[in-house]
């Protein structure tokens, strides 16, 4: 294997192909997009064991100790699902469209959590990682990616609630689903794709991680997920805006009310996902291994 | 082919840190506006204040069994050298090229969960060294047997001494079969026997493997290395044969010839005097006569005298003459604890002793001592004596001292 000059990635797959690296400043600088994304691949496929043991060794740490065992990590991602299901149950919180409220509620809360574990997971992992990165060389794509295994793993846990709830409730699908399903990969595109980016950021500028922390904390209450967001008034303007609203709203109405009732910021934000997750890869491949050591 | 038995090459390799974070965080923030949009970088230079070349200008070329040894002060970029060459961090200047799988041992035990077993442990960390679980389970026993740790295999690492863990992270490294080893200070692992283990094992890697390492043990450094480089204030001071290094190395250690004064001094003090307990206090080498000198042949007699007034009763004198090269090597010393007889001074009493050194022994050099009085463990004097320039006898001598010996030829 001969790696380009502008790559770092090393033959260290033990496939008995001698690789040549060349290390220099300018090393990645001249990398698309493109050429990004997939040196973060082939870093993740190099590591691909370390993944999944990060992965298990994460998620045992999850309960380890514990009474109720793994069950704690069904428990604890479906808790605030449930409560947000219970209050539209009890009416406690509006209802949506024409879709029941706990079924609603518990999709847009499912979404919303998978979307914001998009945008921190990267950010917390690059700084709590990035001095282990300089100690082990293991890429920090790949801790990454563990972690986002971990945000699968809930979203699943999630998913089969509101799966369960609408088969309780009546609640058939329309024929768009099968789009939903293109427009939450688009999602995580997007916010993956922002969460890279400010994962850099972050580290050349902390403040990043406080200012998101509070936005992604109480954004929830500004993004259709536990109360619709007005139709009039100043507040309307998020429906657009904010692409949380519009990729988790459309979502929703992709699933339950058909593709006619999907606002047009839902399709434009929908198309940038590959866009940003291109723009953040690149940033995060070429930036990488200058950050390392810097806390 | 570029790397026919070539497997490292650098040239001018360079790197650049600030004592100041905010130094480098404001280089990352300009850095990464300018990838946003596309731009280049501009290149890293330490023109802002508290910036410094780390490293700079480092050349030199590894081949294929190779081992090149790096030495210097805390300080002087080894570590910061060895992660640039393990990839681990991005040069700011100059370029590397290297063929071939590298893995470096930098800090064995990073990547490790002291709350998972041994067992466990060896799998994160052989997914860390990018190995699939099959290459780890083919090397699981031999790391094992290495380590010396199957009794202990699946107890957490938490449960483990610092020497256990240090066992079981370097097996996992070198039982890798990498072309290219970087080892930074971790020869120093486990009890005197697993150590030989350990460079037992280096040995037969380098069969197959080349090895950058750095440490500060020129012991290792010269049983492994076939060339070293020395490196000073991030700038290589010289690269060549391991014996040389070595003496660079110790006279930078040392210092330069304006603080060899400064370390004798180091040596010979503390300096004491408690002019309460005894006064007039002369001490001096001398010759037969008794006339102060300060230079001897080797092999004539040497005399040392010693006077002072004694205020107090001293129950148990004790006089020491202790005596270092001025490079600092302690050669010996003369004490009244190693003579048949005890002294004791009366209060308000004076008193002379003369030392007398038959056939001096010491080969051509300067001499530096001391002269401690004291009254058991009490010390009421210390003061350094002149420096003693011994003359050669025979123009040929070896080592420190020349014993009175004697060939015979036996029939």
């Amino acid at each position: 294997m001969i790696s380009r000059n502008s790559s770092s990635v090393r033959s260290n797959d033990g496939d008995g192909s001698v690789g040549v690296t060349v290390h220099r400043p300018e090393n990645r600088l001249d990398a698309s997009a493109l050429d990004a994304l997939r040196g973060l691949i082939a870093e993740v496929r190099l590591y691909r064991y370390h993944v999944v043991v990060a992965f298990l060794r994460d998620f045992r740490a999850g309960y380890t100790g514990t009474g109720l065992g793994v069950f704690w990590n069904i428990l604890l991602p479906l808790m605030p699902i449930g409560v947000y299901a219970l209050l539209a149950t009890l009416r406690i919180v509006p209802a949506f469209d024409e879709t029941a409220a706990p079924v609603a509620i518990s999709f847009n809360a499912t979404l919303w959590f998978f979307f914001v574990g998009c945008v921190q997971m990267p950010i917390s992992v690059a700084r709590s990682r990035n001095s282990e990165a300089l100690k082990t060389a293991v890429p920090l794509i790949v801790p990454i990616v563990a972690g986002f295994g971990q945000l699968m793993f809930e979203g699943l846990v999630r998913l089969i609630l509101v799966v369960a709830l609408a088969l309780i409730l009546r609640e058939s699908p329309v024929w768009s689903s099968a789009l939903c399903l293109l427009s939450v990969v688009s999602g995580v595109m997007l916010f993956f794709g922002l969460g890279l980016t400010l994962a850099i950021l972050n580290i050349a500028a902390p403040d990043v991680q406080k200012v998101t922390g509070p936005i992604l904390g109480y954004g929830i209450f500004l993004s259709g997920v536990i109360f619709p967001l007005p139709e009039s008034g100043s507040l309307a303007i998020l429906h657009d805006l904010n692409p949380f609203a519009a990729v988790i709203t459309g979502s929703r109405l992709l699933a339950f009310a058909g593709v006619e009732s999907v606002a047009h910021a839902f399709w434009v934000w929908t198309l940038m996902g590959p866009l940003l997750l291109l723009i953040g890869a690149r940033v995060f491949f070429i930036m990488e291994r200058r950050i390392r050591g810097v806390v | 082919m570029l790397f026919d038995d070539l497997v490292l090459d650098v040239n001018g390799l360079g790197k650049v840190y600030s004592r100041r974070v905010e130094n480098e965080r404001a280089r990352l923030r300009s850095a990464f506006w300018r990838v946003l949009f596309r731009m280049t970088p501009r290149a890293i230079t330490p023109e802002d204040q508290g910036d410094f070349w780390a490293l700079k200008d480092i050349s030199f070329k590894l081949r294929r069994g190779d081992a090149l040894g790096i030495i210097g002060l805390n300080g002087s970029g080894k570590t910061s050298l060895l992660r640039i060459l393990a990839g681990q961090v991005v040069p700011d200047a100059g370029q590397m090229t290297l063929a071939g799988k590298s893995a470096a041992m930098i800090d064995l035990t990073a990547g490790f969960n002291p709350i998972q077993s041994a067992r466990d442990n060896i799998y994160l960390r052989g997914a860390a060294l990018g190995w699939s679980r099959t290459q780890i389970e083919d090397r699981f026993d031999d790391i094992v047997e290495f380590s010396e740790l199957e009794d202990a295999i699946e107890a957490p690492v938490a449960s483990f001494s610092s020497g256990m863990v240090m066992r079981l992270a370097f097996s996992i490294m070198v039982i890798a079969d990498p072309d290219l080893l970087f080892i930074d200070e971790v020869l120093a692992v486990g009890d005197f026997r697993f150590r030989q283990k350990c460079l037992g094992r280096l040995r037969e890697l380098r069969r197959q493997s080349s090895f950058v390492m750095v440490s500060h043990s020129m012991g290792d450094i010269k049983a492994f290395c076939s060339e070293v480089l020395v490196l000073h204030k991030g700038r290589m001071v010289f690269k060549g044969a391991p014996d040389e290094a070595v003496e660079i190395y110790q006279s930078l250690e040392f210092g330069e010839p304006e603080s060899d004064r400064k370390r004798i001094e180091s040596i010979l003090t503390p300096q004491f005097e408690n002019s309460d307990t005894i006064t007039d206090v002369r001490h001096f080498w001398c010759d037969e006569s008794g006339h102060p000198i300060d230079s001897v042949t080797a092999g004539e007699t040497l005399f040392f005298k010693l006077s002072f007034r004694s205020k107090i009763d001293i129950r148990r004198l004790v006089i020491g003459v202790p005596v270092w090269t001025e490079k600092g090597e302690y050669v010996t010393g003369f004490s009244t604890e190693l003579g048949a007889e005890s002294y004791s001074v009366a209060s308000d009493t004076s008193v002379s002793f003369c030392l007398e050194v038959p056939h001096v022994a010491f080969n051509e050099g300067v001499y530096v001592s001391n002269i401690g009085i004291m009254d058991g463990l009490e010390f009421l004097y210390r003061r350094a004596n002149v420096a003693l320039r011994v003359k050669p006898r025979h123009p040929l001598t070896w080592g420190l001292v020349t014993l009175a010996h004697e060939w015979r030829r036996v029939e």
